[in-house]
């Protein structure tokens, strides 16, 4: 019996920035900031230059600006959004991910089951799958607060060039391994050690998808062996 | 074993599971000897035995204490007569010890020497790994 692998448990500070920069589809009704948000800048910059054209004061023009533009962002925003909903529909599903267990042992062997629809064909040029160890800090530098975070890429597999037709779903599974010496997950206050599954897939003519899937290593062990006195 | 010196007291902790890097297994029993040697005669207020975790590195520290056991007896150091405590205490399951590139977790023995003024502490490090 396999466990449903959610795509949620975004942590805090620095880890819900990079989660959210990271998945295209964590959000089910929201958008991609780094498409927006470019796209939005565009769009000001060619209503402001249209504006420009008409007015003849610097004044205007900054009035003309504040007063036009920003209804006219709002509208284009919702439409962007609107496009970009029927974009992704058409292309491919949510994927749906199964994992022998969310909670592994140090040494254990598992499998990750990934399964996606895809509504137009298309081939995955490449997909990997990583276990990561991530460490995050948070300090205290004056009265400001920072964070810091590495990953740490522990096992990978890819696959590549993988076809896949119109109305059918991508299923592969992936055996991976927890290294022996792995380190239990830690959380303390200003200090953790967490687990993750990431998944890369590299779709040509569509853009990237990439998420993040949380996971925990116990600090169950077996128990020593008995030494003979 | 380190040796912590404040004016004319010492502080060694002898950990019974013999000398080099001591390792402990998760669960294990860790037993100990602690001895505060003085070179002149001072009064110790007392002396105060703790076991456990600390993190370093890149954040800001996080600790816990597992065990804490006080010898709150006001005794006089000599030369001659090293004090000596022993204490044990089970370990817990985790965390274990741990060297990474923002974050390093710290198992150790402390010690503090509780003088009228200023207390004497000694750490003596130690790994938990399965």
């Amino acid at each position: 019996m396999k466990v449903k692998l959610s795509r949620e448990a975004v942590e805090e500070g620095g880890w819900k920035k990079q989660a959210q920069s990271m998945n295209l589809f964590r959000k089910q009704k929201g958008l991609p900031q780094r498409t927006v948000l470019p796209a939005t800048l565009i769009t000001a910059l060619v209503i402001g230059g249209l504006l420009a054209v008409q007015a003849d004061s610097l004044i205007i023009l900054i009035f003309a600006a504040i007063c036009g533009g920003i209804p006219l962002y709002g509208v284009f925003f919702v439409f962007g959004a609107y496009l970009w909903r029927n974009y992704l529909d058409r292309a491919m599903d949510l994927p749906v991910v199964f994992i022998t267990s969310d909670t592994l042992q140090r040494g254990q062997t598992f499998e990750l089951d990934y399964s996606q629809y895809f509504k137009q064909a298309t081939h995955v040029e490449t997909m990997k799958v990583q276990l990561i160890l991530r460490e995050w800090a948070r300090y205290t530098s004056g009265t400001s607060t920072s964070t810091d975070s590495r990953d740490i890429v522990i096992v990978e597999d890819l696959i590549d060039n993988y076809p896949i037709s119109a109305n059918s779903d991508f299923i592969h599974s992936f055996s991976m391994k927890v290294p022996e010496n792995a380190m239990h997950t830690f959380t303390a206050n200003d200090n953790k050690i967490s687990w993750h599954i990431n998944v890369e897939m590299d779709l040509p003519g569509w853009l990237d998808y990439r998420d993040r899937y949380d996971i925990t290593i116990s600090a169950q062990i077996d128990p020593a062996p008995e030494v003979a006195s | 074993m380190n040796m912590s010196r404040f004016r004319s007291t010492a502080v060694n902790v002898h950990f019974r599971k013999g000398s080099g890097i001591q390792t402990f297994r998760p669960g294990d029993l860790l037993e100990a000897d602690i001895e505060v040697i003085s070179d002149k005669p001072v009064e110790c207020q007392g002396i105060e035995v703790s076991v456990g975790w600390h993190t370093e590195g890149r954040g800001d520290r996080n600790s816990e204490t597992v065990y804490v056991e006080p010898f709150g007896v006001i005794m006089e150091l000599s030369p001659d007569e090293p004090v000596k405590e022993f204490f044990s205490c089970r370990l817990p399951s985790q965390p274990w010890s741990y060297t990474g590139e923002l974050i390093n977790i710290v198992w150790a023995v402390r010690v503090k020497v509780i003088f009228r003024v200023i207390d004497l502490r000694h750490e003596e490090t130690f790994i938990l790994q399965p």
